[in-house]
């Protein structure tokens, strides 16, 4: 495959691309997986048009409106040339058929061309000329006459209509229309101008003519200086044209003896012919060429606008943040060993025995004031509250040493319990013995505050899995207005 | 084709956000398993996070380091006499205690943590701000330092924890941890997660090109979605004012066409909700989890309710819900303003002919006694705000209340509408062709449509940046 044929690969890519979108809109499917991982977006994005072209179609559609275009422009340009064909016939030739008038040939052929160039150089420098709402409607409907007519196409692609929209907005839309629009206009020029010179050539080598010119309000100076300026570039080329004699000679009546006229007719021929060429035809078919290359390289160049929503979309689709999550050291122990607890339930009515060993697990300030009021009745030092490893190991030691066989632990209800708390309550249980006695110290209560009762309910699943016995558990709310009933049960035997 | 890995191990204490911060930098809420307690997560679990075609970085989860003090205390013991140790320091002792790791099962989690901590290139510890800092958190930081890998503290629930946040910088100082960031996994700013990035850029000096690379692709593709996203809002605009329908000059028709109206509306504004969605890769599960005011795709207040009116803080007494509905007819003099001036300067057939085509029906209408109804001022102004609270939701993939955010004072503050508002809606009110179901007849070029668009989305994008 040549370069040149994969650039315009390239463009129907993605021109189907964007037929894509035009029928996943908004947003794209994503069922079209393949692995994207390892390409960049826009081979990945290749990859993903090419499997969903598969199914959805498009790129027969859009040939089919290119071709239904071509057959529009072409019809014209068949048109034109008729029409230009004609109108030699027409306007020019004189009804005997004998005589043209040169003035009037140059105004019907070339005037008009320089002013539709001027008018249509103006408009291509405008922005928005080409957005005539009337030009549009028209040419769609044409082409849609031509579609009707046309029965190619019998079973309708589903997304017709929608495709047509998108085709033709891009054609001559804002990024092509201009390039497009110039084409067409040039290319329907010039075959109206082929079809003159070639019907002008036509008359000529079967007519003998007689060239005259004829005016009633302007002088024979005008005249004059307008076939001289003519006459300046054919000369350059050395062909034969009219003299300035022959051509204040060739104004009505005025008979030449015959060879002399025929050297006439021919050079006044010569100068028509090589006008029509030079002055019309060669800067249209200039022109055309032009137009034909821009309109090739707006092809090559053509990109799709990534910024779009569905472009964006998509490029999450095929390019995920992540796309693998994978075990690396999987959990080997069962998840069995977990107690569920279905109800959050204590002691209320918690009486703590008459020898213990108190003490606290990372409590703040304010709770460890709480626990020291609480315990104050019973049990004379200060509570030691386990903040780091030498305060464990202090109450560890304290523990064995005391041989107490129950153990009262306070902790802060608000705090989340964990496999460090639990290892550590195992390791109090130093006998078999030892019990063990919970207290939650809290602000609230557990109604009204529901991250508070799932914490609760923590505790207490811990609590069961250090064998502590929900009877061994309370929650101690430290609200003096509103819990004073609540403490009061909490006796101290 | 080889990838280029380079891995990230996340670990911490129990239940500080290490697997909602993963979950957030991957934008993906199926990511392992989150519950306000001590040990969901079990398995160290990797993800990777694609940089381009040739480079991923991989982030993995850990347990929570629940018993740092015994595991200290432990691992401090450890004998390292053996002569396969020939350095004798602390990256030994951590092998020897790991190669002893049977005789433990109760620290079986956090062996997983010291495995993952000697494998990988970068270590996030992740902190609860709002926690004290304890003797077990200096005691886990311990142990990090023993592995000798880059370490960069990340500072979780900083919204909730902000006076906490000295106390811990400090602490971290302490510890030769200088670099730090803070985050918040539920209250996300992009910048945050960037700063991340950047710090691992500048802790990995060999990796840098890699970690560029990968805060480039962040960047461009956070730009792409939001300026995706502000086309969408514009488009709705842009939709929503050219949408019309045309009515009889009496009450019922009137009712009967901005009930439609009302309708068409909504069905454009279920549109750019579930693309807003789609484009931030919102799926059901995020939307409960933020508390987004969305219901199966829809919005849970109809934007036309007298509830949602009230959110953007509008009175249901106001003339806007009594009388017609929402409708307003078309004004159709700024029409024949504009069909004069047309007239004027254009002058050529063609001119003339568009602008009979531009306003036949206009005129028509008025002839024969009916109007066009189209949304009024208020109506896209609520329609407006309330897109653009959604996308800073959606940004912030988070909480913040969707309804309340900008439209307090709807009616008194007229400066916070845009500059050219009237103008945009004017607009998109004279080309009902731009809204496919507006049956016109006038031309299908989008050019100008794309034009307001961009006007629109430009002005978003400003706003933005200040
Ligand atoms: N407000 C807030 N909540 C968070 C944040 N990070 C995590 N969470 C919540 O904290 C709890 C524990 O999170 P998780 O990711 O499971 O922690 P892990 O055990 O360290 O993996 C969950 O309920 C999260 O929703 C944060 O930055 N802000
Ligand atoms: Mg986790």
């Amino acid at each position: 495959m040549s370069k040149g044929d994969r650039l315009v690969d390239l463009y129907q890519h993605r021109l189907i691309t964007e037929g894509i979108r035009i029928i996943e809109k908004p947003s794209p499917s994503n069922n079209f997986n393949a692995d994207y991982n390892h390409l960049s977006f826009s081979d990945a994005l290749l990859k993903r048009t090419q499997l969903a072209e598969l199914r959805y179609q498009v790129g027969p559609v859009f040939l089919h409106f290119q071709y239904l275009i071509k057959l529009f422009c072409a019809l014209m340009c068949v048109v034109f040339l008729c029409v230009g064909a004609s109108s030699v016939s027409h306007f020019l030739v004189s009804e005997k058929g004998s005589q043209i008038n040169f003035f009037w040939a140059i105004i019907l052929f070339i005037v008009p061309n320089v002013i539709s160039l001027i008018v249509w150089v103006f408009l291509y420098f405008k922005r928005y000329a080409f957005n005539f709402a009337w030009l549009t409607n028209l040419s769609v409907s044409i082409i849609g006459l031509l579609d009707t007519f046309h029965h190619k196409v019998n079973t309708k692609h589903p997304y017709y209509t929608a495709l047509f929209r998108y085709y033709f907005e891009h054609r001559f839309g804002k990024y092509m229309g201009k390039a497009q629009l110039s084409f067409i206009s040039h290319l329907w020029w010039s075959s109206y101008l082929l079809g003159a010179t070639l019907s002008l050539l036509l008359v000529l080598a079967t007519h003998q003519v007689d060239f005259i010119w004829q005016t009633t309000i302007l002088n024979e100076g005008a005249f004059l200086w307008l076939t001289q300026t003519l006459t300046y570039l054919p000369e350059l080329l050395s062909i034969n044209v009219p003299s300035p004699s022959d051509v204040s000679h060739a104004s009505i009546g005025i008979i030449n003896p015959l060879q002399a006229a025929q050297d006439i007719r021919v050079s006044w021929s010569n100068l028509l012919i090589f006008s029509l060429m030079i002055y019309a035809l060669l800067p249209r078919i200039i022109l055309l060429l032009t137009f034909y290359q821009r309109i090739k390289s707006k092809k090559k160049h053509f990109t799709i606008d990534f910024s779009l929503p569905y472009y964006v979309q998509l490029k999450s689709l095929l390019h995920p943040i992540t796309n693998a999550h994978f075990i690396k050291d999987a959990d080997q122990q069962k998840a069995s060993e977990e107690m569920k607890v279905n109800n959050a339930h204590y002691n209320e009515a918690l009486v703590l025995p008459e020898k213990m060993y108190p003490f606290a697990i990372e409590l703040d300030e304010k709770c460890l004031k709480q626990a020291n009021s609480h315990i104050k009745a019973h049990y004379e030092e200060p509570l030691i509250n386990i903040l780091d490893n030498q305060s464990q190991q202090a109450v560890l030691s304290q523990l064995s040493s005391s041989k107490a066989e129950n153990i009262v632990i306070y902790v802060d209800v608000k705090r989340l319990p964990d496999r460090g708390w639990l290892r550590l309550v195992k390791q109090c249980c130093y006998e078999s013995n030892v019990t063990v006695y919970l207290i939650l110290l809290g602000e609230q209560s557990v109604d009204v505050n529901s991250s508070l009762s799932v914490r609760l309910q923590d505790w207490i699943e811990i609590a069961a899995q250090a064998r502590i016995s929900t009877e061994n558990i309370t929650y101690l709310i430290n609200n003096n207005s509103l819990s004073d009933d609540i403490k009061n049960e909490v006796e101290i035997g | 084709m080889d990838k280029q890995l380079l891995s990230v191990a996340v670990v911490g204490h129990a239940n500080t956000g290490k697997t909602s911060l993963i979950r957030t930098l991957l934008r993906d809420a199926s990511f392992g398993e989150i519950a306000n307690k001590a040990g969901t997560t079990r398995h160290v679990e990797g993800a990777e996070i694609r940089i381009d075609e040739h480079q991923n970085l991989v982030i993995y989860d850990t347990p929570g380091l629940e018993d740092s003090m015994h595991l200290l205390n432990i691992i401090d013991n450890t004998p390292i006499e053996d002569s396969k140790f020939e350095h004798k320091d602390e990256i030994d002792r951590l092998l020897a205690f790991i190669e002893r790791e049977h005789e433990f099962p109760e620290l079986n989690q956090e062996i997983k943590v010291l495995k993952a901590l000697l494998t990988n290139d970068l270590i996030f510890y992740v902190i609860d701000v709002r926690e004290p800092i304890l003797g077990k958190y200096r005691d886990e930081l311990k142990i990090l330092s023993y592995a000798a890998k880059p370490i960069i503290p990340v500072l979780n629930f900083i919204e909730a924890g902000t006076t906490n946040i000295d106390n811990w910088q400090a602490q971290l100082a302490r510890l030769h941890l200088h670099a730090f960031v803070s985050f918040d996994s539920v209250v996300f700013r992009f910048a945050d997660e960037m700063k991340i990035y950047h710090k691992m850029r500048t802790l990995l000096a060999h990796r840098e090109e890699q970690l560029e690379a990968l805060i480039q692709q962040r960047q461009q593709q956070w730009q792409e979605r939001e300026s995706a996203a502000q086309q969408l809002i514009a488009t709705l605009l842009v939709e929503a004012a050219a949408c019309r329908f045309k009515a009889d000059n009496d009450e019922q028709s009137i009712s009967v066409a901005s009930e439609h109206l009302q309708t068409a509306i909504r069905s454009l504004e279920s549109q750019t909700l579930s693309q807003l969605l789609a484009l931030y890769q919102f799926k059901q599960q995020d939307i409960d989890q933020y508390d987004l005011p969305i219901e199966q795709g829809e919005w849970e207040l109809d934007l036309f309710s007298s509830d949602n009116l009230q959110e953007f803080g509008i009175k249901v007494t106001s003339n806007f819900v009594k009388g017609a509905g929402v409708g307003v007819a078309v004004d159709i003099f700024a029409a024949g303003m504009t069909l004069g001036a047309a007239a004027m300067t254009g002058g050529v057939m063609g001119a003339l002919w568009g602008v009979k085509q531009r306003y036949y029906d206009e005129i028509e209408a008025s002839i024969k006694g009916h109007r066009y109804l189209c949304a009024d001022d208020l109506t896209l102004h609520v329609l407006w705000a309330r897109q653009l609270s959604l996308l800073s939701a959606l940004q912030q993939r988070g909480h913040a209340s969707v309804n309340k955010l900008s439209l307090q004072h709807l009616d008194s503050n007229k400066d916070i509408l845009p500059k050219y508002w009237s103008k945009w809606l004017s607009r998109a009110r004279q080309h009902p062709q731009w809204v496919t179901l507006n049956k016109s007849d006038q031309p299908k070029l989008k050019e100008k449509k794309v034009l307001l668009i961009e006007q629109i989305t430009t002005y978003l994008t400003s706003l933005k940046s200040n």
